[in-house]
């Protein structure tokens, strides 16, 4: 069966993450129809997906089957909060619909695996969104694969963001942040990124986790008990050693986004990459603290995604970062996070 | 000024000559080696006298000309030779490790108390200018409290031909004793407590430490020692519940452009670090006064080194006693 012109695209709901359907805006192979949901969403929900559907220029429909009736997309993308991933993306499978997702993939296993079941047996394709189209991340992808460092044997990954999340621990002042807003956890929520890097830099999943979990910044983090630090050990694939150190570690924390930064050590040579770099500084008189100094000089890395996403659309082959490679991930937070709390390394869990 | 013996001529030797040659605190007297051309080599480059020979006829033939010891010879020998300073009544600064074990470390550190000399170990990682800031910054409050420890430390290929001292697990301690006990120290005083998690992989030349802690706090460190080429690497994050230091070559690398192409250079910070360890043991002896690095640190490291040792070869954590380890 030929490709079509434009595949479209119905987005489902954007109650996180806006950048994800705006990346397929204006794109030649890409024509985003509407912007849909659950009418049962969240009222803070529906504000969001109205303005993401201002910002698109189509309509926002509530009423999700049918919103693809209508439309009839190729494509859903799923930006909810993360407990409704599962469910949205499942449904949009079994309509038939290739499936962009954003992180994380789901907050259980069970979740991953329904996903995995939907879209294989569907037949089609899933993207869950990741940074590996960020310049360096494909530039080191290419020269370990082009055998420039040997054959890999570590993998290190400092993944900091220098924002905060409310008040800090121990201060008695009130808490300004809205619950929707509030993190389930670093390693949780944001430990795809970097795990991802790994997968996509040598092509390797980890086999094995160590991790050690901290609320070490912020009053509502260790009130709810969940993680802002984390480090996590990996014995990967081929015996290759991993780790990661992950952290919203507070505005103050970095001049500008934090240190994103991977360390590959290889039998010929080693690589230190920086996800950020390039980038240009810019310092101006009245630059708020949160403000960054330094601005990415690549602009392109979201619809970088896309263009992959075309291919594989078109051919029928894997995406940047298929379900099976997210379930995984997913298995390896769970791992790491176990092992935070049982003192010693667990398995990362096969799919049965 | 100090008068001081080089025992071991080997490598670290210039460097440390190097220092003694700078300080305005201690003055290298005599460069002794068991082999005269090493011996000779050093004395020659650092003004001072060769001695051909061990500890006991250097001090027999130069007694009045040494204060203090440097022990830098192969790991498997620190022990004895420190002990043999310190039998002597000489104050002794010894290259890491203190010993090949945290016990035979203890009995060092035990001896050096008992006859009321100095014993300073050579945890250079603490001179490091970009440490020392990063150090200062911590204890002045402006990071607040420790929360992660992130370093990275690359080394070149041991040198030497195979089956050298440092080839030799046997002789050198492995890699978790040779080199990651730089690392423990490292994280010893910069998170400011003992860990109660160790959790280690290792392979012939990479090694990854990972340190837990009752407060929360976490040390993540990787060593390797195979790099191919080039002069070393070196990164630390601390990150702290205010504030975060970073201390790396990736930072501060510098360019030349020789040829046709741009290539990387490093301003070397290990000599103004070895100056400054051997000016805080020259220091310490003058006013009286225990070392920066003591003896009990070093058997603090040695203690989780060779927690880290078992980790590794054991695949299970090893959860730390106070007289030991418990692996899981």
């Amino acid at each position: 069966m030929s490709s079509p012109e434009r595949y479209r695209v119905l987005a489902l709901s954007a109650a996180k993450h806006d950048y994800v359907p705006l990346a397929f805006k204006d794109h030649p192979r890409f024509q985003v129809m509407g912007v849909s949901d659950e009418p049962s969403a969240a009222g803070w929900v529906h504000e969001c997906n109205e303005q993401l559907a201002s910002d698109l220029g189509v309509p926002y429909e509530p009423g999700i089957d049918a919103a693809i009736a209508r439309h009839r997309p190729h494509v859903a993308v799923v930006s909810s909060e993360a407990a409704r991933h599962a469910r949205l993306s499942v449904r949009a499978a079994e309509a038939g619909l290739h499936v962009v997702q954003d992180k994380p993939m789901a907050p259980t296993i069970a979740d991953c695996d329904a996903i995995v079941e939907a879209v294989e047996r569907a037949g089609v394709r899933f993207l869950l969104w990741n940074r590996n189209t960020q310049p360096a991340i494909q530039e080191a992808h290419q020269l370990v694969h082009a055998g420039e460092i040997g054959e890999p044997r570590a993998i290190h990954v400092d993944f900091f963001f220098s924002k905060d999340a409310g008040v800090l621990l121990g201060s008695d002042e009130p808490e300004e942040i809205p619950d929707s807003w509030l993190s389930e956890g670093e390693l949780t929520v944001e430990g795809i990124y970097p795990l991802a890097y790994m997968r996509h830099i040598l092509g390797l999943d980890a086999l094995r986790a160590f991790g050690r979990t901290s609320a070490h910044f912020f009053r509502r983090h260790a009130e709810r008990g969940v993680e802002d630090i984390a480090t996590v050990s990996l014995e990967m694939q081929r015996g290759v050693i991993g780790s990661l150190c992950i952290g919203r570690i507070g505005e103050p924390s970095h001049p500008n986004i934090g240190e994103l930064r991977i360390h590959v050590i290889g039998s010929t040579g080693a690589l230190v990459i920086a996800e950020p770099r390039p980038e240009v500084a810019v310092y101006t008189r009245g630059l708020a603290p949160g403000d960054y100094r330094n601005r990415r000089t690549d602009e392109e890395t979201d619809r970088r995604q896309v263009d992959l996403l075309v291919n594989a659309l078109d051919t029928g082959g894997d995406t940047l970062l298929t379900a099976r490679q997210g379930r995984h991930i997913v298995a390896t937070v769970g791992a790491a996070l176990a092992s935070a709390r049982a003192g010693r390394p667990c398995e990362v869990t096969r799919p049965s | 000024m100090i008068r001081l013996a080089l025992v071991g001529c080997g490598r670290n030797a210039a460097a440390l000559a190097a220092a003694a040659a700078a300080s305005d605190l201690c003055r290298l007297e005599v460069a002794a080696d068991i082999e005269a051309r090493a011996a000779g080599d050093l004395a020659r480059a650092a003004e001072a006298r060769a001695h051909v020979g061990d500890l006991a006829s250097l001090l027999e033939s130069n007694a009045a000309d040494v204060q203090a010891v440097i022990v830098n010879t192969p790991n498997d020998s620190h022990a004895d030779i420190a002990l043999a300073a310190i039998a002597a009544g000489r104050h002794v600064l010894v290259e890491k490790p203190l010993a090949l074990s945290a016990d035979a470390a203890d009995e060092v550190r035990r001896r050096a108390n008992e006859a009321g000399v100095r014993l300073m170990v050579a945890h250079t990682l603490r001179f490091m200018p970009a440490n020392v800031q990063v150090h200062r910054a911590l204890a002045a409050g402006e990071l607040g409290k420790p929360g992660m420890l992130r370093s990275h430390r690359w080394l070149r290929r041991f040198p030497g031909p195979p089956g050298g001292w440092k080839h030799d697990p046997a002789r050198s301690g492995g890699l978790c004793v040779h080199e990651a006990v730089h690392e423990i120290d490292q994280a010893l005083w910069l998170i400011g407590e003992r860990p109660t998690h160790v959790h280690a992989q290792a392979q012939p030349d990479l090694l990854q430490i990972h340190l837990g802690y009752e407060s929360g706090a976490m040390a993540l460190c990787g060593v390797a020692t195979g790099l191919p080429l080039g002069s070393g690497y070196y990164s630390l994050a601390l990150i702290g519940s205010l504030g975060a230091a970073y201390a790396d070559d990736h930072h501060n690398v510098q360019l030349i452009y020789r040829g046709a192409r741009p290539q990387a250079v490093m301003t070397d910070q290990r000599a103004s670090g070895v100056r400054a360890q051997l000016d805080e043991f020259a220091r310490a002896i003058t006013e009286g006064r225990e070392p920066s690095v003591s003896g009990a640190d070093a058997v603090a490291a040695l203690q989780i080194a060779e927690a880290a040792a078992a980790s590794s070869a054991s695949g299970q954590t090893a959860h730390l006693t106070e007289t030991g380890y418990v692996l899981a």
